[in-house]
């Protein structure tokens, strides 16, 4: 492309510098359907986001908004029959979704890895943790028996797990589900990945191990210089951990931005209603749990226009025919509401 | 208690040289058709010999022919129903169809055309039960397979990037061969039956060999006068068939599953 054609394009563009090598993860335009029935689940829609490296992005969002199947797509295991119709997943610039099954298989892991929500699930019940631990750095780093045992040890420590030398042979129901986390979050950074996506890692664990847990994930986060992105229903885990937060709804963003910004001053009628529908110690005990009225909407058939709309207090007759686009984008503080600046005021 | 009587039987059927029990083929003419008596426990036949000594010495054939069977469609099954159940798709569709094939075939008719292609003897039983009963080991394997592949561990291995095979062979197999083992006692035991009706038929283990089937057989049209040549070795193949009903109940209480097996 000559000089001139790029000057042109990149002033149409929004002046967004992307300096595309600190750019960990990148996805763009990225779209996910399940067939159900006769119907189409529209499970991802057009859902974009950056991470860099060192930097964390929260999604935040109801069940069954789309977040771990963003997840999935991002790893690439939406199974057959769901199909990825659209988008790019570029890790440090190589795009996800065009490599070979082959190509993929050796970035998961080495790359990109995960950790999952059911720390008890997701282990393996009928070998030692040790057992686990060596059989990831052995098969993607090459390693001997005894280095990676030594390695394994190392990341055990790293993890905080005490006695971790006794740890390496336990089983994963001897240890509690902090620990069992703790192994988890250990597999998954062995292979020192740049991306680490986190899948509700902390649900279903003890209000303190959570933090604990979430801790351990900021400073390994830190430590290593990683990008993370961080699955949560929760506000106020994404606000501990996160620089940037993605709220989706249905399937999309619907508002994006610095987690500072967003929770200060939320531009979307449906980060607003989450944010005060999230209990608070000193709210009164007597005062109501704010929820949020009607249900999530069906995804097999969305509503025209704003899919907020029919639970949204802020309701225009312009939302009908609304399109859901980020206002403004990366870095940037998006919304995808067209009264956003009217409804935050 | 099931492992007790089969050991017994084992050492007895090992031992019975030692033990002063007259060769299985040995004949006494002098002393056909005697009633069981402590000289000879289950009586004489026809020809003289001993009709315990002859049934401890099916016990080696019987069992070790069983034994064998059982275990290569035991393997086979277990092999092709678990990559069913793993990989779906075109590799479940070829496995299971053929599995419904091998079923579909009347079993015994199955067995007796391989034995009319092979001649009597003991290769159509090696060949034909194996041939479909894998597809019943293959089946129940397909079925543990899709609950275990579903497996959060399992999704955690392909996310760490774990060659497929590791996926397979270490990460979802181990949890989906327990119950084809614990079936596999019933069919043990069935197949002791299968082998016992087809000598009875006349196409299994051939004369003077002796076999629990081709016993009862010999010892029918002298039911009337000598009824211990043909019930004393049927009793006995009973008492083995309880005996191993109650290692496979002792297995599925061991592998911890409620799991209610038709023996």
């Amino acid at each position: 492309m000559s000089g001139i054609g790029a000057r042109m394009i990149s002033e149409q563009m929004p002046a967004v510098p992307r300096p595309p090598e600190a750019v960990a993860l990148s996805v763009r335009d990225l779209s996910v359907l399940f067939p159900a029935g006769e119907r189409v689940v529209r499970a991802v829609d057009r859902v974009a986001f950056h991470v860099r490296a060192g930097e964390s992005l929260g999604l935040v969002g109801e069940s069954g908004c789309g977040k771990s199947a963003t997840l999935r797509a991002v790893m690439g295991l939406i199974k057959f029959p769901g199909e990825v119709v659209s988008g790019a997943v570029e890790l440090q610039g190589v795009d996800l979704l065009a490599m070979t099954p082959r190509e993929r298989r050796r970035a998961r892991g080495r790359s990109v890895s995960m950790v999952f929500q059911d720390p008890g699930a997701s282990l393996n019940p009928v070998f030692s943790v040790g057992d686990q631990l060596v059989e990831v750095l052995r098969v993607n780093l090459g390693l001997g028996r005894r280095e990676a045992r030594a390695r394994a040890l190392e990341l055990l420590e790293q993890v905080g797990i005490p006695a971790a030398k006794d740890r390496l042979r336990s089983y994963p129901h001897q240890l509690s589900g902090g620990m069992r986390q703790r192994v988890m979050i250990a597999i998954a950074i062995a292979c020192s990945p740049a991306v680490l996506l986190a899948d509700e890692p902390t649900t279903g664990l003890d209000l303190t191990v959570q933090d604990q847990v979430l801790r351990l994930l900021v400073d390994l986060q830190a430590k290593l210089g990683m990008a993370m992105v961080l699955v949560s229903h929760d506000l106020g885990v994404i606000a501990g951990v996160c620089d940037t937060v993605a709220v989706m709804y249905a399937g999309r963003i619907v508002e994006y931005g610095p987690v500072g910004e967003v929770l200060e001053a939320p531009r979307h009628p449906y980060t607003r209603a989450l944010l005060s529908a999230e209990p608070t110690v000193d709210a009164a005990a007597k005062s109501r749990l704010n929820a949020i009225g009607g249900q999530p909407p069906d995804l097999t058939a969305l509503p025209e226009g704003c899919s907020f709309a029919p639970r949204c207090k802020f309701r225009i007759d312009a939302c009908g025919s609304a399109s859901m686009e980020l206002d403004r984008q990366w870095p940037d503080h998006g919304s995808a509401c067209i009264r956003a600046d009217e409804a935050s005021g | 208690m099931g492992i007790g009587i089969l050991v017994l039987i084992l050492f007895l059927s090992f031992a019975a040289p030692l033990l002063g029990l007259p060769s299985p083929y040995q004949q006494d003419l002098a002393n056909v058709l005697a009633p069981p008596s402590w000289a000879h426990p289950f009586g004489t036949d026809n020809l003289g010999r001993d009709v315990f000594a002859r049934t401890l010495a099916a016990a080696q054939l019987d069992l070790g022919v069983a034994f064998a069977v059982t275990a290569v469609s035991l393997i086979i099954g277990l092999t092709l129903g678990s990559l069913a159940g793993f990989f779906g798709g075109s590799v479940d569709a070829v496995i299971m169809r053929s599995a419904d094939l091998c079923l579909a075939f009347p079993f015994i008719v199955l067995v007796l055309v391989i034995i009319a292609i092979t001649g009597p003897g003991l290769t159509g039983v090696y060949i034909g039960v194996p041939l479909t009963s894998w597809a019943l080991y293959a089946r129940l394997t397909r079925g543990e397979m899709l609950v275990v592949r579903e497996k959060e561990w399992v999704l955690a291995a392909r996310t760490l990037g774990l060659p497929v095979w590791r996926q397979f062979a270490r990460h979802s197999f181990p949890h989906v061969w327990k119950p084809a083992l614990v079936f596999s006692t019933a069919d043990f035991v069935l197949n002791i039956m299968i082998l016992a009706t087809l000598s009875y038929l006349g196409v299994g283990a051939q004369p003077p060999r002796p076999e629990w089937g081709a016993l009862i057989a010999e010892g029918q049209p002298q039911l009337l006068n000598a009824w211990w040549i043909s019930t004393l070795p049927g009793l006995f193949v009973a008492t083995v068939g309880v005996a191993i009903s109650l290692i496979g109940d002792g297995a599925a209480e061991l592998s911890g599953e409620d799991m209610k097996v038709v023996a």
